[in-house]
């Protein structure tokens, strides 16, 4: 009995102390991973045991050895090589290695190992590089019983490259092809491999037409060879070109059209005078995809012979092929933009294809066709146009917006003016407005659309404006409207000064704060304020609500919109966190003090969190200081003199065991 | 290690006409009237499709010429999610729904594939979806490591497919006119270009074992494909597996993908990356968030979380000499003068809205157009990312020759540069 108690003891004592060590060891990875000690890591290698977190140190170990490892770890990583468990880990660091004996022990390994094992070390191989494998690989070929096997090894010679690896994939290709997908396409994807790095364009070529021809291989794997062959020949393939554009399959009009935009410029005069020769033969939708190649044209010759056949072709009947040269004319219309203007401004009544003329229009180069919308004859009162020329004018008012033409600022301002506007000229006269305005006539869009701010459209037009408009002169437009204004317009106001920002926009809301009508809305805007100028004006009127705001709700409004500014903004390291020292000195509610450590675990250093801990003195905040501390560290992931100084502090400070235990992980990183 | 670029950079005559222009298509070209004819419905396969890649497909599934044909999801829940979703919109038998992405790219009757799949799959995602010939929109960030950003590159270049990455801020109005801005010359000679990046850090941890669920319910290999295996813990799959080093590219590739390639894009270096990285250290010697780099002609792209004016998430500040630009997701711009100021507009569209984005994905398919975030454009500013955290993680600058794709006499850099694969993923 008394044996058998002494031996159940001593069976508990071993286990307790293998777990013991067994923890040490997974407690340490940190540790092993910092090392630079190749013997260190070789030995935890070595030593290892068989639980989970023997596998978790290996795989640590032969990361660090995929770094840092040098012949003398070969052994210990060949030895895992065979183990289903750790093999991959071993090949993680040897495949890194770029030294003779590394790939000798891989080149050794692949023939005495089987399944997964044996397809890693041969993917290993290729990835190397090695050249050696050759004929290892040709060997393993031969007995190659698995087609996971077999690719492997094609993409190994396809990596590997050279005569003697094309040779034997061409052998390959040669022979009946397996009835397995993978197969077929592993083969086709080495071959493409060597065929990219040989520097013999007649073999390339032999390479991808026997890819081409071999009718076994995949549909896109053929494909891609016709591809490649095409752009290879390039004006010499211009015939086979012409082919695969005509021809019924979809799959080579495919294959044709890609070709076609990937030509360079030496091939496209000849090209294009062949796509001209076999335009006429094309069915619609394929003329179509063929003239919206034109848009990347960029020889303004083959643009000058191009531009009256894509405006004669303006007036298809066919919907796509119209659609496509208008859209080609964005390109090739540069040549002749007053051509272009002409041409298409009659055609945009039709609602169909209003959207791609009026963005060819917008896309034709400055100059020219500016010039062309600023001699049109822009209507004396648009309030009595026709249905037509109400739709025209919309349409033009479209492109003056969206190309900016300001020297038509005033005839637009007129045109907005014009008393029993039809609705949708009046939002088009606006909106063409907003973004052509100068600031000498905002009083123009002001007049129509500045009295009710709050209004949607009306907020729109005003941002569109104000986004460009001169920062200080616009603000000054917006604020001296403010006074008389209505509570609701106040409201846009104030949102359109904090979209202005500026001193001067600042300095209006700031005034806003403390009058009680507009204080709500005015210290809700100053917590959102972004003008990156302004953030040390900004930190005082924060600090200045926190202190003097006219109601509690504002003052904390006033202090969180202080924590915001060393939360959100790059101040420098000491001015965030002599910020975040105000704020918890400033601050009224814990809540709000609180809010200060989650900016301190936004500055990611040591001296972040050795200030946190400063507030650890008040046990209200301890925990939350130690905390912080901790988090700063953990987001680091490695370790600094202040950093440790501060995770000392945390295990002499804290009472939580969670914490004082993640205080000392951090110690060992 | 070699990192060849083989077909990588083929300039197509359109990839630069399309980031030099905003896009400017109808709506009714695009097939949103409607009224789209069967020859022009675009057959969509959805792989991945939970939260951000939920929100994309709905805006796929809002368009009349797109048609979702198939699923392919790990989880049960959301490959029945999307069978229930397509049976009442289309008052017709549900898609089909797959575990295994093969199964659903095998089939010839998809075009093209939405791939959200989180960011260890990305690439493995769209190079075998290019391999079978799909047109793919993928989620950012499209790759983990250099190497992968190269291969993805490749594999579409080789395959002739159409690829945009779901970095929608090239189609969002503030920010491509911020870019024009910058190429006008207005700012003057350019000196800078910002980059709205997260703090930098990736954890090596692993969480706690769970009892893993059945493969139909939950597939945990599949989950993991080609990255290290670890042990089944749920909250991996609800999302939780950013942050954790072998699922996720740091917080510099995670809005570097949107911010770096905006950055890449306004100063015109969309075919190249910076050649030397910088991690930046504080006074007391620990590292910091930033990382500046600088390209061959001298323009320096810093990449900082902190310091943003407030004009929303994910924001870019482009600075000349003779004043500045920043925008944000807000879709407001801030400038350094009042000259700047004339050339600013309104939009009132958030950066975070892909439907524009979605658009040029969609006409580009039919029409074999390159689109503006294709993959040679991010792949190169996916690679400024990579090479950024790499600087931070070796905590000590590095120099890197965009042309050749490696790090100048640095072997640990250079070997960083690649993660192994499990078996039998390879690229």
């Amino acid at each position: 009995m008394k044996n058998t108690f002494l031996r159940t003891l001593c069976a508990f004592a071993v286990l307790a102390a293998a777990l013991c060590a067994r923890f040490a060891a997974a407690q340490d990875w940190q540790a092993l991973y910092n090392s630079d000690d190749e013997a260190t890591l070789i030995g935890a290698l070595e030593n290892r045991g068989q639980t989970p977190d023997d596998t978790f140190i290996t795989n640590i170990v032969c990361k660090k050895l995929a770094r840092i490892g040098t012949d003398a770890a070969i052994p210990a990583l060949v030895n895992l090589l065979p183990n289903e468990a750790l093999s991959f880990n071993a090949r993680f660091a040897l495949e890194a290695m770029t030294t003779d004996a590394s790939a000798e022990a891989l080149i050794k390994a692949a023939p005495e190992l089987t399944g997964a094992e044996q397809v890693g070390v041969v993917n290993s191989i290729g990835v190397r590089k090695l050249a050696g494998a050759v004929a290892p690989l040709k060997e393993l070929l031969a007995g190659a019983e698995t087609p996971e096997l077999k690719v492997a090894i094609y993409k190994a010679l396809g990596k590997i490259g050279g005569d003697d690896a094309l040779a034997v994939l061409q052998e390959e290709l040669a022979k009946p092809l397996a009835e397995e997908l993978s197969v077929k396409k592993g083969l086709a994807d080495s071959l493409f491999d060597l065929a990219e790095d040989c520097s013999d364009q007649a073999k390339t070529l032999e390479v991808y037409d026997a890819l081409y021809a071999n009718e076994a291989m995949p549909l896109f794997v053929r494909k891609a060879a016709a591809y490649h062959a095409l752009l290879l020949r390039g004006g010499d393939g211009i015939d086979t070109l012409r082919e695969k554009l005509l021809s019924e399959q979809a799959a080579c009009f495919s294959v044709g059209l890609k070709t076609l935009r990937e030509f360079g410029p030496d091939v496209q005069p000849a090209v294009f005078q062949m796509l001209m020769d076999i335009y006429g033969q094309l069915p619609a939708d394929r003329q179509a995809k063929i003239l919206l190649t034109a848009c990347q044209l960029k020889d303004d010759n083959l643009k000058k012979e191009l531009l009256p056949h894509l405006l004669q072709l303006v007036d298809s009947d066919n919907a796509e092929v119209k659609t496509a040269a208008i859209r080609a004319l964005g390109n090739v219309g540069s040549v002749d933009p007053a051509a272009v203007v002409e041409k298409l401004r009659p055609a945009a009544v039709d609602d169909a294809f209003v959207e791609t003329i009026t963005n060819t229009l917008v896309a034709l180069p400055e100059g020219q066709a500016d010039q062309c919308y600023e001699k049109l004859a822009w209507p004396e009162d648009a309030a009595s146009l026709d249905d037509q020329q109400a739709k025209a004018l919309v349409n033009d008012m479209k492109v003056v917006e969206l190309r900016r033409i300001s020297s038509l600022c005033p005839t637009l301002a007129k045109i907005a003016s014009t008393p029993n506007l039809r609705e949708d000229v009046l939002k088009g006269a606006l909106s063409a407005l907003s973004e052509s305005v100068t600031i000498d006539h905002m009083e123009d869009l002001l007049s129509v659309a500045g009295d009710n701010p709050e209004n949607e459209d009306a907020a729109w037009l005003l941002k569109a404006a104000c986004t460009r408009l001169p920062q200080s002169a616009s603000a000054q437009r917006i604020a001296s409207r403010f006074d008389a204004a209505d509570p609701a317009a106040k409201v846009g106001y104030m949102y359109l000064l904090r979209h202005i920002g500026g001193p001067e926009a600042l300095a209006k809301v700031e005034e806003a704060c403390y009058n009680k009508d507009t204080a709500d809305k005015a210290t809700e805007i100053l917590g959102k304020w972004d003008t990156p100028d302004d953030l040390t004006i900004l930190g005082d009127a924060c600090l200045k609500l926190a202190k003097e705001g006219i109601s509690n709700k504002y003052r904390i409004r006033g202090i969180r919109s202080y924590i915001r500014i060393p939360r959100q903004f790059d101040i420098g390291e000491d001015a965030r966190i002599a910020m975040c020292n105000t704020a918890f000195a400033t601050a009224d509610r814990d809540e709000d003090k609180l809010l200060v450590f989650d900016v301190f675990k936004r500055i990611i250093t040591g001296k972040s969190a050795l200030a946190a801990l400063e507030f650890a003195k008040d046990p209200k905040f301890k925990d939350a200081a130690c905390e912080t501390a901790v988090a700063i560290a953990e987001k680091y992931q490695g370790t600094t003199d202040q950093l440790n100084e501060a995770m000392d502090k945390v295990i002499e400070l804290t009472d939580s065991e969670d914490l004082k235990a993640r205080a000392e992980e951090q110690k060992k990183m | 290690m070699k990192l060849t670029r083989r077909g990588f950079m083929k300039a197509g005559l359109l990839g630069a006409a399309a980031v030099a222009s905003p896009c400017l298509i109808s709506a009714r070209v695009l097939g949103l009237d409607g009224n789209v004819s069967p020859s022009n419905t675009v057959n969509l396969g959805g792989i991945g499709c939970r939260s951000r890649g939920g929100e994309d497909m709905r805006i796929f599934l809002d368009r009349a010429d797109i048609r979702l044909r198939a699923i392919c999801d790990i989880r049960k829940d959301q490959r029945d999610r999307w069978q229930a979703e397509t049976e009442k919109r289309y008052n017709d038998k549900p898609c089909d729904a797959y575990r295994d992405m093969e199964d659903l790219l095998a089939r010839d009757d998809i075009d093209a594939v939405l791939i959200a799949t989180g960011d260890r799959w990305h690439t493995m995602a769209s190079i075998t979806a290019a391999r079978y010939g799909k047109d793919i929109y993928c989620e950012k960030p499209l790759s983990l490591t250099i190497a992968e950003s190269i291969a993805l590159a490749d594999a579409v270049s080789r395959y002739g497919v159409v690829y945009q990455a779901g970095t929608q801020r090239r189609n969002i109005g503030n920010f491509q006119l911020a870019a024009k801005i910058v190429q006008s010359g207005k700012l003057g000679k350019l000196l800078e270009v910002h980059a709205n990046t997260l703090w930098p850090a990736t954890d090596q941890a692993w969480l706690p074992a769970e009892p893993q669920p059945g493969i139909e319910e939950c597939d945990w290999d599949r989950w993991l494909g080609p990255c290290p295996w670890r042990p089944y813990n749920h909250a991996y799959v609800d999302g939780s597996w950013r942050g954790h080093y072998d699922f996720h590219g740091g917080g510099i590739l995670e809005w570097g993908s949107h911010t770096v390639d905006l950055c890449q894009w306004a100063a015109q270096k969309d075919d190249t990356t910076p050649v030397r990285f910088e991690p930046q250290f504080n006074e007391d010697g620990s590292i910091n968030d930033q990382v500046h780099a600088w390209y061959a002609d001298g323009v320096k792209l810093v990449m900082r979380s902190s310091g943003w004016v407030g004009l929303g998430t994910c924001s870019a500040r482009y600075v000349g000499e003779e004043g500045w630009i920043e925008t944000g997701d807000s879709g407001r711009m801030a400038v350094s003068n009042d000259a700047l100021r004339g050339e600013l507009k309104f939009f009132g569209i958030l950066g975070t809205d892909p439907i524009n984005h979605i658009a040029e994905f969609v006409e580009c398919v039919k029409t074999r157009r390159n689109p503006s975030a294709n993959a040679n454009v991010a792949a190169q500013s996916h690679i400024a990312s990579h090479c950024a955290y790499i600087a931070w993680q070796l905590r000590r600058p590095v120099d890197y020759d965009p042309a050749k794709n490696e790090f100048l006499n640095d072997p640990e850099a250079n070997r960083m540069r690649t993660r192994a694969q499990r078996a039998p993923y390879t690229l």
